[in-house]
């Protein structure tokens, strides 16, 4: 027998995505202070941490922007495409840099500073713009169900059956 | 009209000039000693736009600057392609633009989206390689004399010399082997996608318009991949 699942709710996917933001903020202070024979082992945890997180992201994105094509609200829009090609383009890149470490332990340590610097930066700019704009989103797309029940539930019974 | 593009632009993407960068050199902390050069640059010339510009491998970074609109001092970058620099390090020599509006040779869309007019660039090198261009910009046409000349190019040579000590920063590869040029490829990679996400931060931040932000972005095209 199949059970069947429910998809996330947007409130849920935002915040498992926070939670995974703070694994990673915490797992970059940690590469940061190790010393250069842990660095490598730590740059795998990152990896394993990052890549699932960024597919979720992506699925985010993937449902909040369909959402807005059927809203067609094209500011969100605009915005939500952009900040999903930061995404791709800046998860391609450092997925680059996971598959390809330097091997000198004190290059590595400096760029993995950039590294550190651009996914914190990412972080930063989805918590201010890019969940608030999902959760309005979902807000928006909830508001005509809830005033079109609220209307129907609060309608006089005489209306309910026509005139 | 004088200005009349390379025909030979390989210089750009030749290995050894690009393994001439690395963290030091693109990072967008600011340096105080080179901020001090492009500012007695823009005091000495009168233009109001002084920059550190290094061409690296899709964007033009400016390591330093002075007088750049609110969304290139959030990037701190725009495309290679679209650069004046470009033409300084493949020249290997100065560049000087009286009017960019009667140069058809240059490239459009840096004189559209932000007005420039003159242009006096020179080569900055590090390690024997021209990395960029220390130059200084302004929105109308101008020429600048010899002397000042003379003393812009003196300003370049302290500027290259600054960089040179940054560069040395790093350790120097011991060997040129694929696998070293693999991971200095792949941190470039993430190295020029973060002017994307400092834009984005700033506006993010409120520090930016959204007219600011989308100006900033079609700078970037060619990093992002639209083509708005």
């Amino acid at each position: 027998m199949s059970v069947a699942v429910a998809p996330p709710t947007m409130i849920n996917r935002v915040e498992t995505l926070k939670r995974d933001h703070g694994r990673l903020r915490v797992l970059l202070g940690v590469c940061e202070k190790a010393s250069a024979s842990e660095l490598p082992g730590l740059l795998r945890q990152l990896h394993d941490v990052f890549v699932p997180h960024q597919r979720a992201k992506e699925q985010l994105y993937e449902v909040v922007v369909a959402s807005c094509q059927d809203s067609k609200d094209a500011t969100t829009l605009t915005l939500l495409n952009i900040f999903r090609t930061n995404l791709t383009v800046m998860s391609s890149a450092v997925l680059g840099f996971f598959s390809n470490v330097d091997t000198n332990p004190e290059r590595l340590h400096q760029r993995f500073r950039t590294v550190a610097a651009a996914l914190r930066s990412l972080m930063d700019t989805e918590e201010k713009s890019v969940f608030p704009l999902c959760l309005r989103q979902q807000t928006r797309m909830q508001q005509p169900a809830r005033s079109l029940r609220i209307q129907t539930l609060s309608s006089p019974p005489w209306q309910a059956g026509g005139r | 009209m004088n200005f009349v593009p390379p025909k030979d632009m390989s210089v750009l993407d030749d290995a050894e000039r690009l393994a001439s960068f690395d963290a030091p050199l693109l990072e967008s902390t600011p340096d105080p000693e080179l901020q001090a050069l492009v500012t007695e640059a823009t005091t000495l010339t009168g233009f109001p736009i002084g920059l550190v510009s290094l061409v690296v491998r899709k964007i033009q970074f400016f390591r330093a600057q002075v007088g750049l609109p609110p969304d290139l001092s959030a990037t701190l970058a725009t495309d290679r392609c679209t650069s004046f620099c470009q033409f300084v390090v493949a020249r290997g020599d100065c560049l000087e633009i009286e009017d960019a509006e009667r140069e058809p040779g240059l490239p459009r869309d840096l004189v559209e989206r932000y007005g420039i007019r003159a242009y006096v660039g020179f080569p900055l090198e590090v390690q024997g390689q021209t990395v960029g261009s220390f130059c200084v910009i302004d929105a109308k046409p101008a020429r600048l004399t010899p002397e000042v000349l003379t003393k812009l190019r003196a300003l370049a040579r302290r500027a290259s010399a600054r960089l040179e000590e940054l560069a040395r920063q790093v350790p120097a590869p011991a060997s040129s082997s694929e696998a070293e040029a693999q991971a200095r490829n792949a941190w470039l990679a993430v190295a020029e996608a973060q002017p994307l996400l400092s834009l984005s931060e700033r506006y993010a931040d409120g520090q930016i318009s959204f007219e600011e932000f989308q100006r900033g972005l079609g700078a970037l095209a060619g990093l992002s991949g639209s083509s708005e």
